[in-house]
């Protein structure tokens, strides 16, 4: 009964975003009126301003660095909410628990290919203003690589390496570096979350320490996102 | 002085990110959050201060000037929804130590304190967003927040609730970001002043777009502020939180859609040609389904706090209807309305979870006679019911005079009428309650039960007292918005 | 004409077909792991949209390697990928919650039925 008012709901919406579509700027032309003044001052100027290659993280971190902080609290935000929903479950009915593996060829591949994949994590995450990446792509491989961890040798040894109060303490203190960040524009005399006009030195450019306060968050980041992987994935697996 | 525009969001965003490195043991996660909204409330305050002189504060986060970085915009109509929300928070709070110690494990409450500082940075955030994008982020912070503050409370209808509600609040996610993006596609623009000037171009050579992206940001944050008929998470959510969680939730972060919308009309599509500006007109026919519908499910209720979730409905197309009627007078209403339902509704849910915290009884029909044992708290909820209807004296009826008043000179006399009837219909269902608890006789002798304890009795009856100041000396207050409204429309 | 109209624009086409399959899902299916998988899909939806506004044909990585006023016209435009990056984390973090309630609600009552949960409330 419910399949019928979804169907017209979406034929519905279908038709109008169809006859929206038909006068809409052509798909990848050079001409669109996205294409305008603000997305070339982007690629014109932030080489100058950012002193950064990558324009992605250029945005992400310094021209738009306060919706990233948003979305890093957004992370936090759903930890916190995993976190106080899952709180004292200890996977009690879980069907299947998860446990440690007894595969032997698992646990010695993984354990000889996780330090190759948390270098490669922090390699994205330090060289993400020079090259595509970033904090919230090397976060993601570096946690991943604990969530190989997690798997193979199952969670309750994953708890003794990384007790769950550092994970959260962790998570709280990478978001509040954010913060500080901000904070050290206002104190430089500019505004918060400044990087260049409060005088941050951005260094030589295609280095690895340069951008100045970009590459302090983008580290920030990569622990926050780190962080939030390893205790959501702590927190559905049961061992809290 | 212009830092605390920003400082607004993150000092409560700290705050949060304090609890779990710091507020981890014992008390200190309430310590930490009470800190955090005094300082909080202290930036409102200072914030109403500077912009009641008239004089907006545009702060363009790391000194990138718009379109290319993002415009903070905080003026008298953010500063004072600001300055209430977070007067509202500090009861709330405090109420809090008390009420939820109990019912939640250490783990779950720690998480309790850093949501709800979340939840209140997001709002802040929203009502100070200059930028589309910005507000899509902030509106995803406080839907989460209040997710995860429904959640905490480890039992089946709670977590079935807000996994109701953050499934419909990813669709109104979807629905944004989709009005965002084609907004983007047309204009090439994300910040409001920039929009507002390159938008009526794009309506003349892509009106379909621009139409459908206004839609489905009015549906988007149409989901998200409980308007008819898509307030169907409301009730389930807002009535199986637990009581502190409950006021915030719907005195205020119901709110934080409407405020949304209102300030993407005000300050982006009011320059826009007549067809884009027919929104409000749309979104007023809804309103009084809203107004009519809500009051009539409130009516059948028998859950107390079912009840009022179903009144926060009615409570939102008050709000919708007024700001629609687009006169300063009916906006001054509307955003009083925003700030009086936020104090009585919190105050009203407080009382219910004092009530509930006492007694045990959430039934309507059981709280006969519950005024003789527990007059204080039955004092806040007549004041609450009393201001919910609009009985002259009370703020409620400030701010409904100010919208009929409105209305009327906006040449709207339906939208009068529809709110006046409204009015008599929560008589119908808010005068029972009194009645019943003053003068009802218990259906069995109840053993003697003091009132709640004063930590937990006087955040509700300060509530009550902001209530009854806002109601006999209103002239203040209105003065401020009155200004504030002839800014927002341009007048 | 229609059909040329959104054969040149087959990209936003995708996208939105994409948006409503997962509406579709979200709306239709009981289960509430499909629930979450179409609330994905409609994301997914949305980001490809997204990145497609950003594309133009022939342009490169916004990756820079000097700056001047001709770096406009050859790379895409970057702003669109920072927003969809936003997106993804944002999603994630939906995804991540809902998964955790869902554990939490099958351990309380052993579905993951909409219906069987209805009935198991009432």
């Amino acid at each position: 009964m419910r399949h019928l008012p979804a169907l017209l709901l979406v034929v519905a919406i279908a038709y109008v975003l169809a006859l929206t579509l038909t006068e809409a700027p052509a798909f990848g032309g050079l001409d669109v009126p996205a294409r305008n003044e603000v997305m070339r001052f982007y690629l014109d100027e932030e080489l100058d301003q950012a002193g950064i290659p990558n324009t992605v993280t250029a945005i992400i971190f310094d021209y738009r660095a306060y919706d990233t902080m948003g979305e890093a609290t957004v992370l936090f935000t759903a930890v916190g909410a995993a976190a106080a929903v899952l709180a004292g479950h200890a996977g009690k009915l879980v069907a299947r628990p998860m446990a440690a593996t007894d595969d032997v060829i698992l646990r010695i591949v993984s354990r000889m290919v996780i330090p190759f994949v948390q270098v490669f994590g922090i390699y994205v995450v330090v060289y993400g203003h020079l090259s595509p990446g970033g904090g919230f792509a090397g976060g993601t491989i570096l946690g991943g690589s604990m969530a190989l961890y997690l798997f193979v040798f199952g969670p309750k040894r994953t708890a003794r390496k990384i007790p769950p109060a550092w994970g959260e303490i962790m998570e709280g203190a990478a978001a509040f570096w954010y913060v500080l960040v901000g904070l050290g524009g206002v104190l430089l005399g500019a505004n918060f979350l400044a990087n260049a006009a409060a005088g941050v030195p951005l260094g030589v450019q295609g280095q690895l320490f340069s951008g100045g306060a970009i590459w302090l968050i983008g580290l920030g980041v990569g622990v926050k996102v780190a962080a939030t992987i390893v205790n959501l994935l702590v927190h559905l697996a049961g061992e809290t | 002085m212009d830092h605390l525009a920003v400082l607004l969001t993150v000092i409560p965003l700290s705050g949060a990110f304090f609890v779990p490195m710091f507020g981890r043991e014992g008390d200190r996660g309430y310590r930490v959050a009470l800190g955090t909204v005094l300082l909080t409330t202290a930036c409102a305050a200072a914030l109403l201060v500077i912009t009641g002189r008239g004089q907006a504060i545009s702060y363009y986060v790391g000194n990138w000037a718009p379109p290319w970085g993002i415009e903070i915009r905080v003026d008298a109509f953010s500063a004072f929804l600001s300055f209430s929300f977070s007067l509202v928070y500090l009861a709330v709070i405090a109420y809090s130590a008390r009420d939820v110690s109990h019912e939640l494990n250490p783990a779950a409450l720690r998480w309790y304190w850093s949501l709800m500082l979340l939840l209140l940075a997001g709002l802040l955030g929203v009502s100070s967003a200059a930028d589309l994008f910005n507000l899509f982020v902030f509106t995803e912070i406080y839907s989460l927040a209040a997710c995860g503050i429904i959640s905490v409370r480890d039992r089946m209808d709670s977590l079935e609730a807000a996994l109701k509600y953050l499934l419909l609040s990813a669709v109104a996610a979807g629905c944004i970001l989709l009005g965002i993006s084609l907004i983007y596609m047309v204009t090439g623009h994300l910040n409001y002043a920039h929009l507002a000037t390159a938008l009526p171009a794009a309506v003349a050579t892509s009106p379909r777009t621009v139409l459908a992206a206004v839609a489905l940001l009015a549906t988007g944050f149409g989901l998200k502020s409980a308007l008819f008929p898509l307030h169907m998470w409301l009730p389930d959510a807002h009535s199986s939180a637990l009581s502190p969680a409950s006021a915030v939730l719907s005195g205020i972060a119901v709110k934080a859609g409407i405020i949304a919308l209102f300030r993407l009309f005000a300050s982006v599509l009011s320059a826009s040609p007549a067809v884009v500006r027919a929104m409000p007109t749309f979104l007023a026919v809804l309103a009084v389904g809203g107004m009519i519908f809500g009051a009539l499910f409130a009516m059948t209720q028998t859950d107390l706090k079912r009840m009022l979730a179903y009144s926060t409905v009615v409570q939102v197309g008050y709000i919708y209807l007024a700001f629609s009627v687009l006169n300063p007078v009916a906006l001054t209403g509307a955003i009083l309305h925003i700030v009086n339902h936020a104090l009585l509704k919190g105050m009203l849910f407080l009382s219910a979870g004092l009530i509930i915290h006492r007694t045990g009884k959430r039934r309507i029909a059981d709280l006969q006679g519950i005024g003789r044992e527990m007059p204080l708290t039955m004092i806040a909820l007549t004041i609450g019911a009393m201001g919910m209807v609009g009985i002259p004296l009370t703020n409620g009826f400030v701010s409904k005079w100010h919208m009929v008043l409105g209305s009327l000179e906006a040449g709207q006399p339906l939208a009068a009428g529809v709110i006046l009837l409204s009015s008599l219909f929560s008589a119908l269902y808010y005068f029972p309650l009194v009645i019943a608890g003053w003068f009802g006789n218990p259906a069995a002798p109840a053993p003697a039960r003091p009132e709640a304890p004063p930590s937990m009795l006087w955040p509700v009856l300060g509530l009550g007292a902001v209530s009854l100041i806002l109601g006999i000396v209103p002239e203040p207050v209105v003065n401020v918005l009155g200004e504030a409204a002839k800014h927002l429309l341009g007048q | 004409m229609l059909s040329l109209d959104l054969f040149l624009r087959l990209n936003y086409l995708a996208s939105i077909m994409l948006f409503l399959i997962g509406l579709h899902t979200m709306l239709t299916h009981a289960n509430l792991i499909k629930k979450v998988m179409g609330m994905n899909i409609m994301e997914t939806g949305i980001f490809l949209f997204l990145v497609s506004i950003g594309y133009a044909h022939g342009t490169l990585s916004p990756i820079i390697r000097q700056s001047g006023p001709e770096q406009g016209l050859i790379y895409t435009n970057p702003l669109l990928a920072a927003i969809v990056l936003t997106g993804i984390v944002i999603a994630v973090s939906t995804t991540a919650y809902a998964l955790s309630i869902i554990i939490k609600l099958y351990e309380q009552c052993g579905t993951l039925d909409v219906d069987r949960l209805e009935k198991l409330r009432s």
